[in-house]
């Protein structure tokens, strides 16, 4: 069975470009939805199942940390997994999204490669 | 900003041309440039460890090349929507990799960018600030300031 993916980020090209590359990877890929800050993303979580979320940090309406903190707040979402995706790799930045319970943290610009092997890492269960 | 600072800026910003936007750009003088009668111009503030912004300011050219080597085929890469996007997400991916370099312990929020068509007395107000950095790729260029708001520590 394939995964079913959420994009998270406010740039429609980011998020074109995040589909392309989880498209050239080794993964089967059932769906691949988008949403363009965490209150969307939320609201397509509560919709239809999602397996794996990309999210970004910088976002208007409702950044990834809060969106992070809702969704971990909620006992039906709190388990799918994050792969964060974002500018920010400080260290400070790190240790808040380790508090979140993100599973991997991707620095733009990223390579597909990048995300194949914290993907396969995330699925195998090393992650 | 002191002189290390400024060479850190600058080959991050090479860096980020080349990882982020697939474009090999040498860096120039800035006011060596002829100022295009229009360009583009992204803003993207920052605030946390410190605040400030980061302007971009692109010549159309060099804002299509890279619209097209980040969305690859589709043809959709030529519509100004996506275009626009294309130049602010390479200003978002800037910004973040200036702060890291300069500032690599502080947390920052950035804002959206904004993107809007500019003229030559902006591409010129910017080209005259000494902190700015210019690069060219095949005879077009782009300009990179960031401005902080207060000194970074």
């Amino acid at each position: 069975m394939g995964l079913n993916v959420l994009i998270v980020d406010d740039s429609a090209l980011t998020r074109h470009i995040i589909e392309k590359t989880l498209r050239l990877t080794k993964q089967d890929l059932a769906s691949i939805r988008h949403a363009s800050n965490g209150k969307e993303a939320l609201h397509e979580l509560r919709q239809a199942r999602a397996d794996l979320v990309f999210s970004d940090i910088n976002m208007p309406v409702m950044n990834g940390i809060a969106f992070l903190d809702e969704k971990n707040a909620d006992p039906a979402l709190s388990a799918i997994p994050v792969i964060v995706i974002s500018t920010d790799s400080s260290a400070g930045r790190a240790e808040q999204l380790r508090e979140r319970k993100v599973k991997a943290f991707v620095s733009k610009p990223f390579t597909p490669e990048q995300v194949d092997k914290i993907m396969g890492n995330i699925l195998e269960g090393h992650a | 900003m002191n002189g290390a600072t400024q060479d850190t800026l600058l080959s991050t910003c090479i860096s980020v041309f080349e990882k982020h936007a697939f474009i090999f750009a040498d860096p120039v003088e800035p006011k060596e440039l002829k100022a295009p009668e229009h360009s583009l111009l992204a803003w993207v503030s920052f605030h946390g460890g410190a605040r400030g912004d980061l302007l971009l300011a692109i010549q159309p050219e060099l804002a299509n090349e890279i619209s097209a080597n980040l969305v690859g085929d589709d043809p959709v890469a030529g519509l100004k929507p996506l275009l626009l996007d294309a130049i602010g997400e390479l200003a978002n991916v800037l910004c973040g990799n200036l702060l890291k370099a300069t500032l690599p312990d502080k947390i920052f929020d950035l804002d959206p960018p904004v993107v809007f068509e500019t003229s030559a007395f902006h591409w010129n107000l910017l080209a005259l600030c000494p902190t700015t950095i210019a690069l060219q790729a095949d005879e077009h260029s782009a300009l990179i300031q960031m401005r902080w708001n207060n000194s970074p520590r």
